[in-house]
């Protein structure tokens, strides 16, 4: 007894020490945690607002007179690290209400109202300290169309040329005007002119000018198209001064001649147009600058007028009567322009920096569109590391990036699932991130707003996706088997039964009766299918049962197989109504209904349509009857008038700010089957919380080497009804054996970096995005990151060792098999064949190639996994093997390791056998025999 | 019968040869007659007719004979022209392939095409053609390259065999490879020059891995020992060769396994479907010069028949010396 407590107390006082470091350590990195928090915290607030006196003051006969002041305050809700394409949400109050209202702000017709709030994008500094050419001007800000830098009037003297803020050389007849004239102007602007250039980064200056005869930037369009918009935007004002507009961002990834990015400085001018400060006299000017005395009252009272339209006024379609001295065409005057208010942006660092920075061969990792905005925050980390390397994301579909890895063509894939046939080679899953599918949607209510929320059953993404809706009165009338099935989702009883909001139905119906998703293999479309199949109610309705209200399934459709990986076009209906009347059709009648899917190999390319409400449904004529009459994209959706759903990846609709729907998880037994509200359904949208629900749920599966969606658990479990079943778990693939060592060791690198520094949420290099949930115990994540840690371990080592997801296996000892592809040799001394085997041959010259040039080249000194290349000589009869396939290598791995000696195997034995020695044999044979011949002839004779 | 019986017909000849008015016979053909009538009347040396057991054991053994001698002369000594002549014209097909730039890069290429042309002097090279395909027949015509492997210039291993005692033995000098010695090799894509590694028997290492984008020649052929070691080759030598420079992309297709006969040592049991076509042709040739003996005379059967029976002869030892070991 004594002796015991003897013991504890010899034991306690270092036991004392431990505990008092392990109290400091706990504290610093409390402090440290807290400090980078912070730090995280203050680098996603960069919303800025700013407040300014706005003023209209005329210079009447010498004197001021304040026509109008207002107090305008502007917030936006994002500064900072912005990436392209990047939405900043700004609102405003205090402005003056906006008359003439145009619903689509992006559009140059939108510069026509009155008094709209105009925001831009303009390369440089609002700061007058700064030298000239380093601040931002009407020069340097971006408009799409000519139209909105140029204006003529017939008047001597319209409003804009008396502005009592512009400089002589702005009030001139043609001001701004290119010298000379370019000959494709010549004749074009009679009257008053007012030019503003285009000054692109590059220093190019486009005049534009009517119909920009004068010349057009790249980006700049004559007519606005049918695809992205401009983010030129003119906000509108409502009667009570507030107002809000979501504003686009580009960077010179998309807008060259703009030229914002991380080392070019760009500001967000917003100008609350407030009309022209007149000043009629024109005193110190030359003389032909001023109006003619007699004239003066007149030329100030037109351009002091107030507008034409009654604040809030919608504009009519045709007319064109919106005052010119307060329209938003003139927001680049001096009256305006000074009414400016600015916060400055920065960039992240381009997506094409690591090209620039790092010119070393990059380790690929091929894969998932889903991930795609991890890597782009990644990659720049790697890059400009110099003691870690080069990665690079090439987008591939899952299934094929799978199927790669297995025919040993790329050495890493980043995918969302299993492969169906399971890899022939050692390869390890690794979890890397969590994220999901997300069913996105643009849709429009009676008001003309956005709806904030909607919920969607799998049922009836069943129905979007099975050409189920007849998307037009005439296919409805024609087509049979669609005749009594409603003609978009919009109209769909389900569809209103749970979102009861009365929409806007002016919208096209075509883009609103299918899903807008890929056409190519995904997991992601494995996923949708998975969720859609493990519905009971959808199941039924797919074999052909139909729904409550009667809606039957496209009979091409009937009893698909579900899961699929790419959803097939099986609808075959040829409208020949449709043959006729659309000329592009004419003659060659093509299935309609595949047409209106429209679906698209690149999942980019979806994102970027639903950010502008693009509808990609192919059944618009362009030049009907001409000799280039093609069908084209059914283009941009008027807002105000939207209807389109489709399928993102959930980093996508964050950095986007896409709006997610809600998906149906659990229904309560007692929930009735034809029901006019969503009582006893429960309904999640993607969020932390959600995707945290459903990781919980995720159990791990020895045969297939992953963690599987349980999308029947997700559906049954009243549990699970707050998880969201869109959930993903995207893995790194990648094989433990085969790699070089170097390719090895950085594969492991990144799957150690995946797990712990780049789960950090943020915008900056090496954190990790909106959209993804971070893998960390937190969030019940621990097993995945254990399990990574230790694949990582696996790949590093190259043993051919895939560690069970379980955990149920032990590590082998590194003295196991080595994983070289050395057979032993049955060879017998009767010739074998192969003494000399050919090496492993790759299918086709991957880039694996090249980097190994480089690397393996020089004798680099390269981190020692060399204990893997080096094997046990085959004793005796050598290393061949007798099958004599090209596999069968010269017991060597076809890694270049160029410090070591490696052992090798010894040649074979090879005879020729009793043939070989048939010459002298013949050669006997002949002196014998004439030998014999002699001497019977001989004998004979004698 | 009695011996006046048969006698009286040869004396009637003689004497009738005699008696018609004819001046007395000299020279050679008194001598022979005289021998004639000497060799009926003393009948100790009558001719033995044939038939006899030890005359046909006599002829068969000494056409035994003429036949293993045959073959082997022609082996040593005749086959070297037929090479020597194979490669003249696969050496023509070459340069107009290499000068139209169709010659072939790799992939499926049809044994007997030429693939390049290997030069190193002091390995005893020169300009040879290498053909592809390495059965023994292939290899008549000068070295072959081994069809599961790639051409020379290429990534990888590419592998050459060549006979050391017959058709020319190109690849006879192989023996006295030293480490340094250059080889230069031109095929569809380029020059290429490879440097001696090493030299190796059964029993030796391999040699070092190849860096990834390296490239090996391996020339095979074999080697003999003892006093007829030059006639009777009969265990394989390899020499290893390194690029020095860079290696050029192989097209796929290539076959994957060779069949047995293409293989190190080994006949090409399928030439005797040529011989057994070959051998009638033999035995009629023989069977006409039998004939043509008993009708016309022997210069005559000589010039007419000779040439049949070289040829046939050719024939069949061509078909037969397919059946030896392709390196010999």
């Amino acid at each position: 007894m004594s002796g015991r407590h003897a013991h504890r107390a010899v034991r306690s006082r270092p036991h004392r020490i431990a505990s008092l470091l392990a109290a400091l350590g706990l504290l610093s990195a409390s402090v440290a945690l807290s400090a980078a928090s912070q730090e995280a915290s203050a680098a996603t607030s960069s919303a800025v607002t700013v407040s300014k006196n706005v003023t209209r003051t005329h210079l009447i006969d010498g004197a001021d007179v304040v026509a109008d002041t207002r107090t305008v305050t502007v917030s936006l809700d994002v500064t900072k690290d912005l990436r392209d394409r990047q939405p900043i949400n700004i609102t405003w109050s205090g402005a003056r209400p906006t008359g003439g209202v145009v619903g689509d702000v992006n559009s140059s017709l939108a510069a026509e109202q009155e008094y709209p709030v105009v925001i831009m994008q303009c390369r440089g500094v609002d700061d007058p300290s700064a030298p000239t050419a380093a601040q931002i001007s009407p020069q340097t800000c971006w408009t799409q169309t000519p139209t909105e830098r140029y204006i003529s009037r017939n008047d001597d003297f319209p409003a804009f040329r008396l502005d009592r803020y512009a400089s002589p050389a702005d009030r001139v007849s043609k001001a701004g005007a290119p010298s000379p004239t370019p000959d494709a102007c010549a004749g074009l602007s009679s009257g008053t002119d007012h030019w503003v250039p285009l000054l692109a980064a590059d220093g190019a200056a486009y005049y534009g000018g009517p119909n920009g005869c004068a010349g057009l930037a790249p980006e700049q369009l004559q007519i606005e198209g049918q695809l992205q918009p401009s983010n030129t935007t003119y906000g509108t004002t409502d009667t009570s001064g507030n107002g809000a507009a979501r504003f686009t961002v580009n960077t010179s990834d998309s807008n060259a001649s703009l030229g914002c990015s991380s080392t070019v400085p760009c500001t967000l001018v917003v100008i609350p147009v407030m009309g022209i400060s007149c000043d009629a006299a024109g005193a110190g000017l030359p003389i032909t600058d001023q109006p003619p005395a007699k004239f003066r009252a007149l030329y100030q009272a037109s351009c002091a007028a107030t507008g034409n339209y009654v604040p809030a006024e919608q504009r009519p379609i045709t007319q064109d009567t919106e005052e010119t001295a307060v329209s938003g065409r003139l927001w680049w005057s001096a009256s305006n322009w000074r009414n400016r208010l600015s916060a400055p942006l920065t960039f992240a660092p381009p997506s094409d920096i690591c090209d620039v920075v790092n010119t070393q061969a990059p380790s690929y990792l091929y894969g998932s569109q889903l991930m795609r905005q991890a890597t782009l925050q990644w990659a720049p980390k790697f890059c400009t590391d110099p003691t870690l390397f080069k990665i690079q994301h090439v987008q591939t579909g899952e299934p094929q990036a799978k199927n790669l890895l297995d025919a040993r063509t790329i050495e890493a894939a980043l995918v969302a699932g299993p492969p169906d046939v399971p890899f022939s080679r050692p390869v390890v899953q690794a979890p890397v991130a969590a994220t999901g599918f997300a069913v996105v949607f643009s849709i429009d209510d009676k008001q003309g707003h956005p709806l904030a929320s909607l919920r969607l059953t799998p049922r009836l993404l069943a129905k979007l996706l099975t050409s189920s809706y007849a998307s037009n009165p005439t296919i409805s009338s024609q087509y049979t088997a669609l005749s009594g099935n409603p003609l978009d989702l919009g109209t769909d009883p389900e569809f209103r039964a749970l979102n009861p909001t009365t929409l806007n139905l002016l919208y096209g119906t075509e883009p609103a009766s299918t899903l807008f998703t890929i056409s190519s293999d995904s997991d992601v479309i494995s996923a949708l299918t998975s969720y859609i199949n493990a519905d009971p109610e959808a199941r039924a309705w797919l074999d052909g049962t139909p729904d409550p209200w009667g809606m039957k399934v496209n009979p091409n459709y009937k009893g698909i197989s579900l899961p699929v990986q790419g959803w097939p076009q099986l609808d075959s209906y040829v409208s020949p109504y449709f043959t006729v009347t659309n000329l592009c059709m004419n003659g060659n009648g093509v299935p309609w209904l595949p047409l209106v899917a429209g679906p698209v190999s690149d999942p980019s390319f979806v994102t970027l349509n639903m950010q502008y409400s693009i509808a990609n449904s192919q059944i618009i004529c362009r030049n009907p009857g001409a000799s280039n009459q093609k069908l084209v994209a059914y283009g941009r959706e008027t807002p105000g008038q939207r209807f389109l759903v489709g399928l993102v990846g959930l980093a996508d609709a964050a950095r986007y700010q896409l709006s997610t729907a809600e998906l149906q998880t659990h229904v309560d037994a007692a929930a009735p089957a034809k029901f006019t509200d969503g009582a006893g359904r429960a309904f999640v949208g993607p969020s932390d919380d959600s995707l945290r629900s459903a990781l919980s749920y995720l159990k791990p599966d020895v045969g297939l080497g992953t963690w599987p969606v349980p999308y029947s658990v997700l559906r049954t479990n009243p549990n699970a009804s707050s998880a969201y079943p869109g959930t993903m778990l995207m893995s790194a693939d990648v094989p433990t054996s085969g790699l070089s060592s170097q390719d090895a060791s950085r594969y492991a690198t990144f799957l150690d970096f995946a797990v712990a520094a780049g789960q950090t949420p943020g915008s900056a290099n090496g954190q990790l995005p909106a959209g993804y949930l971070p893998l960390t115990a937190a969030n019940g994540a621990s097993a995945f990151v254990a399990y990574t840690q230790s694949a990582a371990a696996a790949v590093a080592a190259q043993q051919g060792y895939v560690p069970a997801v379980d955990g149920s296996t032990p590590t082998p000892t590194p003295s196991a098999s080595s994983s070289a592809s050395a057979s032993v040799d049955s060879s017998t001394p009767t010739p074998t064949p192969t003494p000399t085997p050919t090496p492993t041959p790759t299918p086709t010259l991957s880039p694996k190639g090249t980097t190994k040039a480089t690397s393996g080249g020089a004798a680099s000194s390269s981190p020692s996994v060399a204990a893997t290349t080096s094997f046990s000589p085959v004793t005796g009869t050598g290393s061949g093997s007798a099958s004599a396939t090209p596999a069968a290598t010269e017991a060597t791995s076809p890694a270049p390791t160029d410090v070591s000696i490696v052992a090798t195997g010894l040649t074979s034995l090879v005879g020729a056998g009793p043939m070989g020695r048939a010459i002298p044999g013949l050669l006997a044979l002949a002196l014998v025999a004439g030998l014999g011949a002699l001497g019977l002839v001989l004998w004979d004779r004698s | 019968m009695t011996i006046t019986d048969v006698a009286v017909p040869v004396e009637q000849s003689v004497a009738t040869e005699l008696l018609e008015g004819e001046p007395l016979p000299t020279g050679r053909r008194a001598r022979r007659l005289g021998e004639e009538a000497e060799r009926i009347t003393t009948g100790r040396h009558a001719r033995r007719p044939i038939g006899s057991g030890r005359g046909t054991a006599a002829w068969v053994l000494a056409m035994v004979a003429f036949l293993a001698l045959w073959f082997a002369l022609y082996a040593i000594a005749l086959t070297p022209f037929q090479q020597s002549r194979q490669q003249a014209v696969l050496y023509n097909t070459m340069r107009e392939q290499l000068s139209q730039q169709t010659a072939p890069l790799g992939g499926a290429v049809k044994p007997g095409v030429p693939v390049a042309v290997i030069s190193a002097p002091s390995l005893g090279l020169v300009d040879l053609v290498v053909v592809e395909g390495t059965a023994s027949g292939d290899l008549m015509a000068g070295p072959g390259h081994r069809r599961d492997t790639v051409l020379p210039g290429q990534a990888g291993i590419a592998v050459i065999y060549g006979r050391a005692a017959l058709f020319g033995a190109p690849f006879a000098g192989l023996a006295a490879a030293h480490a340094g010695d250059r080889l230069t090799a031109t095929t569809g894509q380029g020059v290429f020059t490879y440097v001696v590694e090493d030299r190796r028997r059964a029993g030796d290492h391999f040699p070092q891995p190849l860096a990834a984008d390296g490239s090996r020649l391996t020339l095979a052929s074999a080697e003999g020992s003892g006093r007829f070691g030059d006639l009777s080759p009969t265990e394989t030598v390899y020499v290893d060769l390194r690029l020095t420079g860079k290696t050029q992309p192989s097209p796929s297709g290539r076959v994957v396994q060779v069949p047995v006969a293409e293989r190190a040592m080994q006949g090409d049991p399928s030439a005797l479907l040529p011989l057994a076509l070959a051998l009638p042709l033999l035995i009629g040739s023989l069977v006409f010069v039998v004939w043509a003996r008993a009708r016309w005379g022997l210069w005559q059967t000589w010039l007419v028949g000779m040439p049949l029976v070289l040829a046939a002869l050719w024939a069949v030892s061509q078909a037969a010396v397919q059946l030896l070991p392709n390196l010999l």
